[in-house]
């Protein structure tokens, strides 16, 4: 996956898989052919269509070999920065429901401006404070959102 | 039913009620804060909001999303100027000879000729649109359901085309668009489909979600890997531009009005492909063309002339036939959609106090922006240098808030999150995300559209060839593809790698 020709290679056997799970998928759908649309026909279209280009487009990719034009890749470092950042993400929504959002959205700011800027410890602190009281008491309470609350506290 | 002075007259004495001024003007504010900041472009901005603009009536919600799309596309030139960071993909021209004007002291006249030359540009844009709009929802009055899909069909194959040279991935994107679509429910039958047996999927993916995700959070990933560099702020002096700087402009303006407007009608020619366009024919016009990249203060009025000249011709085909032209676009038609208004002609005829009160808010907005951009320009700039490591979250907080108030689901939060991670490796591998976008939106109507002609010609598909406005429609969608194979062959055809960014 070093250059854009590797890379379409790559994606090219992606696709292919993905319209061979998207045709069978849509065999399996139920219906009848009464219909004038019958209800398996846009999906076989969508899946062929990402099967053919997939194949085309590795096969393009395989075609072309000597003109490489390299991707610039994350560093090592910008790896670590990025799967953190990422994985802050996900425990941000899994959490939510039950620690609620305003707690969980002040506990992500905070945590993810401290993890990309380590000096800015107050500046972290406090943007996370400000989220979670301001998401409680304008989103929740003013605007009347049905935000979760927080299953731990409120039941 | 066609232009009226009275409705347009009605538009402004509802536009200017208290509660619409104040809402445009929000939604100026937001729209220009949008455009400042790095990170967060237009699509996203208003993606964000949508879902919490529900306690809005209709009219200053809409009034507000549409500030929010022109504002940011005033604010996108301030950084590029003061910082070199454009803002949007669609200010990167003005970056090219803005810096450089801002290196050699001139920014104020630089910042001001943007400001100048949007407002100009975005006024003379608002009359076409005020007098073609309700010129072409007549015209759409005739479409049926056959002459919709057609249309639709033009609209997707033309973002294909424009992918440039990647035309191959702009199918590919656009199958994967019409894919996350397809899965949930049948829109006719209510039938489960593609959904793997999972109760959550059967709810659908919302282009909200898309549309966030692969704009502002492969974008954040984007800046996260790049780890956002600390930039220094150029000062601003002496902001008014000179009569002669005007003077030299006023060919500018005008030029690229006509370029940005008229191009901005077609699907798939976002500001991000018209303003490259605008200032390569400033060059092409000057006397002496060298001066361009080195602080031709032409080089930024072409440029956000023709940013907002496009930006208000979106609103045409928006207004009048119904049809997105660009991902912010979709949006706003959603947006629409959401508020039970079905955009196209009968959107004239049954509710014209509300398209013209959104089309007269727009000229006040524009006199909003100049006053808001032109005296505050400091005030803009010194916020476009927030550090990045501090924006980044509070852009993922705004995004999950959005994505979970539109059903008030999780679900379309992690859908959000892995079209995140989808447009981040598009992103990185080439692929163009726009037609990406444009399908998952257009692929209810489109399939709708197809179920209804083919229920009126008893499933015969030869009904999109036989009704002449229809058949119209397929012939200019084939042209388009011809188009880009063509120009793919050729490998020589103009790049449209702008196109891949945000509009």
């Amino acid at each position: 996956m070093k250059t854009q020709r590797s890379a379409d290679i790559a994606s090219g056997c992606f696709l292919i898989l993905l319209g061979i799970v998207v045709l069978i998928a849509a065999s399996q759908i139920r219906g009848g052919m009464e219909e004038r649309l019958p209800p398996r026909t846009l999906p076989y279209i969508v899946g062929t269509t990402i099967l053919a280009c997939g194949a085309l487009l590795a096969l393009k990719a395989r075609r072309s070999a000597g003109t490489e034009t390299p991707i610039t890749w994350p560093t090592r470092k910008a790896m670590i920065r990025m799967a953190i950042s990422l994985l802050a993400i996900l425990a941000y929504i899994a959490v939510m429901t039950p620690l609620g959002f305003p707690l969980s959205s002040g506990l992500y700011v905070a945590f993810s401006i401290w993890y990309l800027k380590r000096s800015a410890v107050l500046t972290a602190l406090m943007s996370g404070i400000v989220t979670g009281v301001l998401s409680y008491f304008v989103f929740i309470r003013l605007l009347e959102l049905s935000l979760p609350l927080g299953t731990l506290f409120f039941d | 039913m066609g232009f009226s002075w009275d409705y347009l007259l009605q538009g402004f004495a509802i536009a200017l009620t208290f509660q619409n001024l104040f809402w445009a003007l929000v939604g100026c504010f937001i729209g220009t804060l949008v455009g400042v900041l790095p990170g967060i472009g237009p699509s996203s901005g208003i993606a964000i909001l949508l879902p919490l603009t529900t306690f809005l009536p209709p009219t200053p919600a809409i009034i507000m999303m549409a500030a929010i799309y022109y504002g940011a596309m005033y604010g996108g030139s301030t950084t590029a100027i003061v910082v070199n960071i454009p803002g949007e993909a669609s200010s990167v021209p003005t970056a090219l000879d803005g810096y450089e004007m801002a290196k050699q002291g001139n920014a104020g006249p630089a910042l001001a000729i943007a400001a100048i030359s949007s407002f100009v540009a975005g006024t003379l844009s608002l009359v076409g649109l005020t007098f073609f709009a309700p010129l072409c929802a007549n015209f759409a009055l005739a479409f049926g359901p056959a002459e919709y899909f057609a249309l639709m069909l033009m609209g997707l194959s033309l973002v294909i085309s424009l992918s440039g040279r990647a035309l191959l991935k702009g199918v590919i994107s656009m199958s994967l668009g019409l894919l996350a679509a397809l899965i949930g429910q049948n829109p006719l039958t209510g039938a489960a489909r593609l959904t793997f047996g999972s109760i959550d999927l059967m709810a659908g993916v919302n282009f909200i979600s898309v549309i966030v995700g692969v704009f502002a959070i492969s974008e954040v990933m984007l800046n996260i890997e790049a780890s956002a560099k600390a930039v220094s702020l150029v000062g601003i002096r002496n902001l008014m531009p000179t009569w002669d700087d005007i003077k030299r402009c006023s060919g500018a303006m005008v030029r690229s009005t006509g370029v940005g407007f008229f191009l901005g009608l077609l699907p798939g020619c976002a500001p991000s492909v018209t303003t490259f366009v605008a200032y390569d024919l400033e060059k092409r016009v000057a006397k002496d063309p060298d001066r361009f990249g080195k602080g031709a203060i032409e080089g930024v009025a072409a440029p956000e002339g023709a940013n907002n000249a496009t930006s208000t011709a979106g609103f045409v085909p928006l207004f009048s036939f119904g049809l997105p032209t660009a991902p912010s676009m979709a949006v706003l038609l959603g947006g629409l959609m959401m508020y039970g208004l079905q955009p196209g002609p009968m959107l004239f005829k049954n509710n014209p106090q509300f398209v013209w009160a959104v089309i007269a808010s727009m000229y006040i907005g524009n006199v909003m922006l100049l006053i808001l951009n032109l005296p505050m320009v400091g005030m803009w700039a010194r916020i476009a240098i927030i550090p990045f490591p501090v924006l980044a979250p509070l852009i993922i907080f705004c995004s999950v808030l959005g994505t979970y108030s539109i059903r008030f689901l999780l679900f379309d939060v992690w859908v959000m999150f892995v079209f995140g991670l989808i447009g981040y490796f598009m992103r990185k591998l080439g692929f163009p995300i726009a037609p990406l976008v444009l399908a998952s939106v257009l692929a209810q109507m489109l399939e709708t559209s197809l179920q209804q002609s083919l229920l009126i010609s008893q499933g015969s598909p030869l009904i999109f060839f036989t009704r002449p406005i229809s058949l119209v429609f397929m012939i200019l969608s084939a042209l388009s593809i011809i188009w880009g194979i063509w120009v793919q062959l050729k490998k020589k055809g103009v790049e449209f790698a702008a196109a891949e960014g945000e509009e």
